[in-house]
């Protein structure tokens, strides 16, 4: 499990390192067209002149973190450059909190920093910085650095060791700490105010371009919260403050490093993270909202509602706005509807949960698990095509009157029986017209509703009986060049099921005692005894069965691309007479 | 003729053909706006299949009759090293090493549907067939070797050790064996124990491609080499890297050969396929001469001397003796120099038994 994350997050990471390094690229090269470095994430472009109606000068590059390391070694901090507000909030600009007009924003940045650079060459410091006069020592062109910087924010772990910090305040009267960086603005008070269990992430309010009362974007309402705290505790010689610089939060390595530690904490809290205190609820029961009906309108077709673990998706996600988006205070049917809501993007209901490629629907996320090593063997040869499976339908979508039939905990283990919970009395899985399933209004019923279905989930990954598993399976067929294959078979099956012990997903998605089997029998029925492989993939020439493997190839394919997906590098692929051996003659 | 079928088949896909006098204008004019073959054979290759077993080149071999070669190919080491095709070697798999993973890709001549070795051949001896084989007559070939040049993938080499009936030589996707009926597949195809190969109609295999694109989102580079580089090859690739990382230039644009070169010379009649590549390619040849003719010189060298250890050592001063003479027939001064660094390179390999050999072929 941590594993899992360690690996999804740092591959996550990579991917939007990879991604930023691409558009960063584009558009860094309009900034600098020589750019050899490997890319800064402190690298700020000061562009004054910019906003003046004529160029005069190439924009400055500035170099964030070469500043902060120079300053510290002065024994100077931000609050050289960087002045606080009346709150004590230090501004994100340079030496001020608004931007004047544009002339008088160019003396700033001359002044300023001439000015200390002039003072550092009369205590005769080494590298003192560029003089007056020395205008192309900061104007250059073309630029020589690049800038590639990820866009940070905090994950979960990171916001556990905030909200867990002895160093963070408690908030008054609890022993939570989250009022000292969670806010909303009181329109009565007209001040900010902290409401307990109401806490919001930043991005709700604090947008690229923020709408009045919110005064600060979300770089300054990130940089000025975190920066200050940071500041503070650094003031106050804490045991810890939190980076100060650029690259720790911004950089892509050290990005990696980070995650890279995190992962062996989580590992040393045994994978799990304590819950986050917000009175979340462990389950919640989605059911598409209806749209208002006429009196006499007959009632559209929905499906049962779903089950959701909430308190389990906590645990397999890096934040929660990997799910929840911008705010926390909506649920996923209040914008996306069932037929689309500007809100939502007109992304429907069903694409929310559904869509197979999104990190944020249900099943894209779902895939994306596929993706582990144990799962990738049968799942990454398995055509994943542009929609979920119409079998899995069932899985999700329950029909609450199960309760009725099956109390809790009476797990069976008789699979024609089993078949039947899944796929409850309409074969479809639908709801007939005029009988809705009653689902209760409130909050708190529905979550109950939703424990109880999700305690009739399997709590073991199924199997036929072990005796039934075929031990080693011979594969002779095509023996010419080498001996018959001895395929190992029930211990493939075996090492495959240990494999998915522990893991819910695996437990609740692989539904029947044969599901497992389909990752090699393929496409066909579910069944203690599916057909053999010859029955689809035959001997014959290609022609005539295009783009269906012969029986060879489909041995082949099948075994290999399992070994690499799951990381078996043994036996090597063209190590033929490790799995037959050569024929004596 | 094979010429004017070929024709003709572009004729029959693309517009009406009026008669076979005018068919180079009428099928240049019809391939602006020409988008496929859609009834020739072609074979697919998958890249996320491909093991770097080396089975196709055995088969290759076989099928072929061609002869063994210094390296068995049940050896994988020689993947280590890059290689390219020769006149005993028709295909070759090489090994890319990319951040996932080594990834394998066999190299062989692609049957372009508008070949530009047929474009360059002044005597015809290149024929693109109606069953996508781009075939090669040597009883006319003058061995010339503008093929070699004008051929974007560098497929087509010379027979260098054969003194009086050297050939140009390359896959000729089976062509000869499934004409006779000795084969139904190409050699290779046949033989791939993953079947990352399939042959079949061109179109299906487009479609083919495009349902495991679709099947396995992320997977694959989601484009088919050869569908319209150079004017489209019958020979496919879809891979799970991208295309230049396993060797596949994508420089060359969809215009066909023929197409690349015609406006200038569209005056020029009936050979209007033939002259403008052939003109063009002049520039080619003089930036390339001095590159081909020095690797020409080394693969003559190392044949003549792979020979030798067979044979006796007289067939070999003599075989050293005319290689040397045709080559020096052809180059400079500086590629003679080329020439003696490669011998001597040679003669460090050569074991206690080829050193006197060597030591003739010095002191002349
Ligand atoms: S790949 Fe080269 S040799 Fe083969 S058909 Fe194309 S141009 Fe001719
Ligand atoms: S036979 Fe098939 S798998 Fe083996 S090297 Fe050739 S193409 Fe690749």
């Amino acid at each position: 499990m941590a594993y899992r994350k360690l690996v999804l997050g740092l591959s996550g990471c990579l991917f939007v390192l990879v991604c930023v390094l691409f558009l960063q690229a584009d558009v860094m090269s309009m900034i600098s067209s020589s750019g050899k470095d490997s890319g800064r994430a402190d690298l700020i472009m000061i562009q004054a002149i910019a906003k003046q109606a004529t160029k005069q000068a190439p924009p400055v590059q500035f170099l964030h973190d070469a500043h902060t390391e120079a300053l510290a070694e002065q024994d100077k901090d931000c609050s050289s450059c960087h002045v606080k507000d009346e709150g004590g909030t230090i501004s994100y600009k340079y030496m001020r909190l608004e931007d004047p007009a544009a002339n008088r924003l160019k003396d700033l940045y001359h002044d300023n920093c001439t000015t200390c650079h002039a003072e550092n060459a009369k205590a005769r410091m080494d590298n003192p910085g560029p003089q007056i006069g020395e205008c192309r020592k900061c104007h250059v062109e073309p630029a020589t650095h690049t800038q590639t910087w990820i866009s940070s924010g905090m994950d979960n772990m990171l916001h556990y060791i905030h909200w867990d910090s002895d160093l963070i305040a408690k908030d008054e009267g609890k022993d939570t700490n989250c009022g000292q960086c969670h806010h909303e603005y009181d329109e009565d008070k007209q001040e900010l105010v902290y409401i307990q269990f109401a806490e919001e992430g930043c991005r709700s309010c604090h947008t690229a371009e923020p709408k009045e009362p919110v005064k600060s974007n979300l770089s300054e309402a990130f940089h000025g919260q975190c920066v200050t705290c940071h500041l503070e505790n650094k003031e106050a010689q804490a045991e810890r403050n939190g980076p100060l610089d650029c690259a720790s939060c911004h950089g892509g390595p050290q990005r990696l490093e980070m995650q890279a530690k995190f992962a062996e904490k989580l590992e040393e809290m045994d994978g799990v993270l304590p819950r986050l205190p917000r009175n979340q609820p462990d389950a919640v029961l989605l059911a598409a909202k209806l749209p208002e009906l006429p009196e006499d309108a007959t009632r559209p077709t929905l499906m049962y509602p779903v089950p959701f673990n909430h308190e389990l998706h906590e645990q397999a996600t890096d934040a929660c706005r990997d799910c929840h988006h911008e705010t926390l205070k909506s649920s996923c049917t209040d914008c996306h509807t069932l037929q689309g809501s500007e809100q939502g993007g007109y992304i429907t209901l069903e694409r929310a949960m559904h869509a197979p490629d999104s990190k944020s629907s249900c099943v894209g996320c779902h895939n994306e698990m596929k993706q582990d090593p144990s799962c990738a063997g049968c799942h990454a040869a398995m055509p994943r095509g542009t929609e979920p499976p119409a079998s899995s339908c069932a899985l999700c979508h329950v029909n609450p009157d199960i309760l009725a039939q099956r109390p809790a905990g009476q797990q069976s283990m008789d699979y024609a029986d089993y078949t039947e919970m899944l796929i409850p009395a309409q074969t479809d899985g639908r709801q007939p017209a005029g009988e809705p399933v009653v689902v209760p209004e409130d909050k708190e019923g529905r979550a109950a509703l939703a424990l109880r279905l999700i305690d009739l989930r399997p709590k073991e990954a199924l199997l036929i009986a072990e005796e039934d598993i075929p031990d080693v399976v011979k594969i002779d067929v095509l023996a010419d060049e080498y001996q018959p294959a001895e395929l190992p078979h029930r211990k493939i099956v075996m090492s495959m099921m240990e494999k998915m012990k522990d893991d819910s997903l695996a437990t609740t998605f692989h539904a029947t005692p044969v599901t497992m089997c389909q990752g090699c029998h393929h496409n066909s029925p579910l069944s203690k005894t599916p057909p053999s492989c010859q029955s689809c993939h035959d001997q014959r020439s290609q022609e005539g069965r295009l783009g269906r493997p012969g029986l060879l190839a489909a041995y082949h394919i099948q075994c290999m691309s399992c070994h690499t997906e799951m990381g078996l590098e043994e036996p090597a692929a063209t190590d033929c007479t490790s799995c037959h051996k050569q024929k004596e003659n | 003729m094979k010429r004017r079928s070929f024709l003709g088949l572009m004729g029959a896909a693309g517009a009406g053909l009026a008669a076979p006098a005018v068919a180079p204008v009428t099928a240049r004019a019809a391939a602006k706006d020409f988008r496929g073959y859609h009834d020739t054979p072609g074979v697919l290759f998958d890249g996320t299949r491909c093991i770097g077993c080396r089975k196709c080149e055995l088969a290759c071999n076989k099928v072929n009759s061609l002869p063994e070669p210094e390296v068995p190919f049940d050896n994988l080491e020689i993947l280590n090293s890059r290689r390219r095709t020769d006149s005993a070697t028709f295909t070759v798999v090489n090994k890319f090493d990319t951040p996932t993973g080594p990834v394998y890709r066999k190299n062989q001549c692609n049957h372009c549907l508008e070949p530009a070795c047929a474009s360059s051949c002044f005597v015809s001896a290149f024929q693109k067939n109606s069953d996508s084989a781009v075939d090669y007559d040597e009883t006319v070939c003058v061995g010339c070797r503008y093929c070699m040049i004008a051929c974007p993938f560098e497929i087509p080499t010379y027979e260098y050790h054969k003194a009086f009936t050297p050939r140009v030589m390359k896959c000729t996707l089976c062509g000869p064996q499934m004409r006779s009926g000795e084969l139904r597949l190409p050699g290779c195809v046949q033989e791939c124990p993953m079947e990352a190969m399939i042959y079949g109609p061109r179109n299906e295999l487009l479609n083919l491609a495009r349902r495991r694109f679709a099947a396995f989102p992320g997977r694959y580079v989601e484009q088919i080499y050869g569908e319209h580089e150079m004017g489209g090859t019958s020979w496919l690739y879809i891979s799970g890297t991208p295309f230049s990382q396993v060797g596949l230039r994508e420089d060359l644009g969809t215009k066909s050969a023929p197409e690349l070169t015609a406006g200038a010379l569209a005056a020029v009649p009936v050979v209007v396929g033939v002259w403008p590549v052939l003109l063009g390619g002049i520039y080619a040849i003089n930036k390339r001469k001095e590159k081909i003719a020095a690797q020409e010189q080394q693969q003559a060298v190392s044949a003549a001397l792979a020979k030798a250890n067979a044979e006796a050592k007289e067939t070999l001063a003599a075989t050293l003796a005319k290689a040397e003479e045709s080559a020096n027939r052809r180059v400079d001064n500086e590629v003679k120099k080329a020439v003696k660094e490669a011998l001597a390179k040679k003669e460090e390999e050569l074991k206690a038994a080829e050193a006197s050999a060597t030591d003739e072929e010095e002191g002349k």
